[in-house]
C-alpha cells in the first residue's frame, strides 16, 4: 500500500489537531497529507506553501542595434565606412543623407 | 460484544465527501479529531409512523420516512483546535455543503455519517465553569456501522 500523498502547506495561525497531537506553528512550512490538509485548509489554517524560486540568473547582455535619431555633430550624415558599403553593394547615397533612414537606391543625374 | 462506558469516545469532522456511502468510502477519508469533548449524542434513525385504522381490527402501523436525527455534542471552547476550527467553519457555511463525521466508540467500532453543522454557539456561565460550545449537527444520511475489529 503506498503512502499516501503529502502536500506542503503554510501554516496561517498556529493550532493543534487533538486525534494527531501535532501542534502546529503559525508560518511554518510543513508536509501534510494531502486529505488531512484539505480539512486544514478547509478550516482557514493553512493554504498551500508558494512553489520554492529558483534564483534569477543574471541575464546575458545582448548587444542590441539602436538607432541614432539625429546625425553625430560634424558630419554629412554619412561615414565613409558606410559610403563604401553602399558602393560595395551598389547603391549610392545622396550626400547629406540621413544614415537612419532605410537604404534607398538613388541614382544622381549625369551632369554635363 | 460486552458493553461499555463512554470513555474514549471521539467524534471527527472531514470537509470531503465518500465515494460510495459504505464502509470502504467513508474509511478512505481523512478525518479530524474535533478535542475537548464531553458529551456526543444520539446517533440512529426513526421512522414516521404511518397509522391507517380499521373499521375491523386493530390499528395498522407502517413505517414512513425515516429521519436520522440531530446530535448536539458539547465541548469545551478551544479556538486552537483544528477540528473545533472546521465545526465552526462548518456553522458559518450558508450552503448545503454536506461534512462527513466519525464517531468512534472505546471499543474501537465506529459510525460514519454525512450531515450539516447549524450551529457552534458559545456559552459562558458561571465564574466556575468552563467556556462551552454546543454545536447541532443534522444528520442526513444512513448512518454506517463499522463494528470493532
Amino acid at each position: 500500500m503506498t503512502a499516501p500523498a503529502k502536500k506542503k502547506a503554510h501554516v496561517i495561525s498556529s493550532f493543534t489537531d487533538a486525534g494527531t497531537g501535532e501542534s502546529f506553528t503559525a508560518d511554518a512550512t510543513p508536509m501534510i497529507e494531502a486529505g488531512v490538509f484539505a480539512n486544514y485548509e478547509a478550516a482557514g489554517l493553512v493554504r498551500a506553501a508558494a512553489a520554492e524560486r529558483k534564483p534569477r540568473t543574471p541575464a546575458k547582455s545582448k548587444a542590441t542595434a539602436t538607432r541614432r535619431s539625429t546625425p553625430r555633430r560634424g558630419s554629412t550624415g554619412t561615414s565613409d565606412g558606410a559610403r563604401r558599403r553602399c558602393q560595395q553593394v551598389g547603391t549610392q547615397r545622396a550626400a547629406g543623407a540621413r544614415t537612419d533612414r532605410p537604404h534607398r537606391i538613388t541614382i544622381p543625374p549625369r551632369s554635363g | 460484544m460486552a458493553s461499555s462506558t463512554a470513555a474514549g469516545s471521539a467524534l471527527a469532522i472531514s470537509a470531503a465527501n465518500p465515494a460510495t456511502q459504505d464502509a470502504p468510502g467513508y474509511a478512505a477519508l481523512a478525518f479530524t479529531e474535533v478535542g475537548q469533548i464531553d458529551k456526543i449524542g444520539s446517533i440512529g434513525g426513526v421512522f414516521a409512523k404511518v397509522e391507517f385504522k380499521l373499521l375491523k381490527g386493530p390499528i395498522q402501523k407502517h413505517k414512513g420516512s425515516v429521519d436520522y436525527g440531530s446530535i448536539q455534542p458539547s465541548m469545551a471552547n478551544d479556538e486552537a483546535d483544528a477540528g473545533q476550527t472546521l465545526m465552526r467553519t462548518a456553522a458559518a457555511d450558508a450552503t448545503s455543503k454536506l461534512y462527513s463525521f466519525m464517531v468512534t466508540y472505546p471499543t474501537g467500532a465506529k459510525r460514519y455519517f454525512g450531515g450539516r453543522v447549524f450551529g457552534f454557539p458559545e456559552a459562558t456561565d458561571g465564574a466556575d465553569s468552563i467556556l462551552m460550545a454546543t454545536s447541532t449537527i443534522e444528520i442526513s444520511t444512513p448512518i454506517v456501522k463499522v463494528a470493532a475489529s
